[in-house]
């Protein structure tokens, strides 16, 4: 007796567990709910939301698996920026903007509504937005541009590169 | 206690601080034969092993050179936000001073001092900055001229090596250095935009810098075997260009090639 109650006890929790790999948000709220820092859950995704909006991937070449925000791990590191590296009161702006977004539903957007949302922002002249912007857009191409993978492969970096040429010749068209 | 006599510790010359001034104070001293002791409050220093992040690329660095935060305070005048040079910042609560009227001190605590916050900005004084408190008024006129310090200008930039235009400006006297870096695309025109218009009352000059200067693009100097590098010889090739230019000098069994 003991050993189907055991038995069934297994299958059940068996089943559960099959359960929950089909449904994939119940992971999301485990996510949720164990999610620590000093962002929330959602503020984080907003934030890998926007960069990916400002720098998608294939950013040198158009179609190719190119280096973008999210492959070289620009949201992270944003999120590590903000919580260390602001001044309290550029926090205080960041979260306050992060929860208007959050109510417009900034994650669920296409990318063509989350672009235009942006866009919006730009020409903004309410003061908290036009900060809000500038910070995310400029710590986005700060991360960006010094991420290695951009630097070697597409800037050009070299530690020592043991020439300066002052003034070189560049085709206009690349504007 | 055999070891330790008295002899052992008598010294010529004693000299305080291993900064810009030290440094150079106990080279001449000693290749003078003096024997000669340096004190320095600061840590040790080793050329190369102790900077730690002279070799280190932007990903290599938490923040990418940003300083957080916590890291900021605490540091006084010498605020940097960068997290390449942070090292060499002093606690402001290491030795604080009055200030009774602004004073921002930047100070070294470490072998080397100062000379390891320089921005590497060399420029000689002119007789325009000797002649300053007399023609305008302040503190106490110079003891000397530019005719006194001249000699010793040249006898430390043949050792130390800038890099630099020669202007034949009484204002910024000539030194002695290698060939200059070059000035971009938008400095060029500048430059020649305010010959233009200002003639002779302004000028604009690269700055003078106590820099390896990069051999010229229009020059390779290539082993008998071209894909060899050009890389160790550039600083012997470089002193050699100023000194006997234009004679192009065997370097290693390089041979001169322009390309």
């Amino acid at each position: 007796m003991q050993r189907r109650t055991s038995l069934k006890l297994l299958g059940a929790a068996g089943a559960g567990i099959a359960g929950l790999a089909l449904v994939d948000w119940k992971w999301q709220i485990l996510d949720r709910l164990s999610h620590v820092g000093f962002f929330t859950f959602e503020q984080e995704q907003l934030l890998t939301s926007l960069a990916d909006t400002l720098i998608p991937e294939g950013m040198f070449e158009e179609g190719a698996p190119a280096p973008g925000a999210l492959s070289t791990g620009t949201d992270q590191f944003l999120i590590k920026f903000f919580e260390k590296c602001l001044e309290k009161e550029e926090q205080e702006i960041l979260i306050h903007e992060l929860k208007v977004l959050q109510k417009r539903g900034f994650v669920g957007l296409s990318k063509q509504e989350r672009e235009a949302v942006l866009e919006e922002y730009s020409k903004t002249e309410v003061e908290s937005q036009k900060k809000f912007y500038q910070l995310v857009r400029s710590n986005t191409i700060f991360g960006f541009t010094t991420a290695k993978e951009v630097m070697v492969d597409h800037l050009g970096y070299q530690v020592a590169p043991g020439f300066y040429n002052g003034c070189v010749e560049e085709p206009a068209e690349k504007a | 206690m055999l070891q330790d006599s008295k002899a052992k510790r008598t010294y010529d010359a004693i000299v305080i601080g291993s900064g810009a001034s030290g440094g150079w104070a106990a080279k001449e001293l000693t290749e003078k034969g003096l024997k000669t002791l340096v004190l320095e409050r600061g840590r040790m220093v080793r050329h190369i092993e102790d900077y730690p992040t002279a070799s280190k690329a932007p990903w290599e660095f938490e923040f990418r050179g940003a300083v957080p935060i916590e890291k900021r305070s605490g540091l006084g005048a010498a605020n940097w936000k960068r997290e390449e040079t942070m090292h060499w910042a002093l606690a402001e609560d290491e030795q604080p001073y009055i200030e009774e009227k602004p004073f921002r001190w930047f100070r070294g605590y470490h072998v080397g001092g100062k000379s390891l916050l320089w921005a590497r900005g060399t420029q000689r004084w002119s007789d325009f900055d000797f002649e300053g408190p007399a023609r305008d008024g302040y503190a106490v006129d110079w003891p000397i001229r530019y005719k006194d310090m001249e000699p010793w200008y040249s006898y430390v930039e043949t050792f130390v090596g800038f890099a630099g235009s020669r202007d034949g400006l009484d204002v910024l006297p000539d030194q002695i250095v290698q060939r200059g870096f070059e000035l971009s695309c938008v400095e060029q025109y500048y430059k020649e935009k305010l010959k233009e218009m200002y003639g002779s009352e302004r000028h604009l000059v690269q700055g003078r810098c106590a820099h390896i200067s990069p051999i010229p693009s229009r020059f390779t100097w290539t082993r008998e075997d071209p894909n060899a590098s050009v890389k160790t010889c550039a600083t012997e090739v470089v002193f050699m260009e100023v000194i006997f230019r234009p004679m192009p000098l065997p370097c290693l069994g390089l041979k001169r090639r322009v390309t």
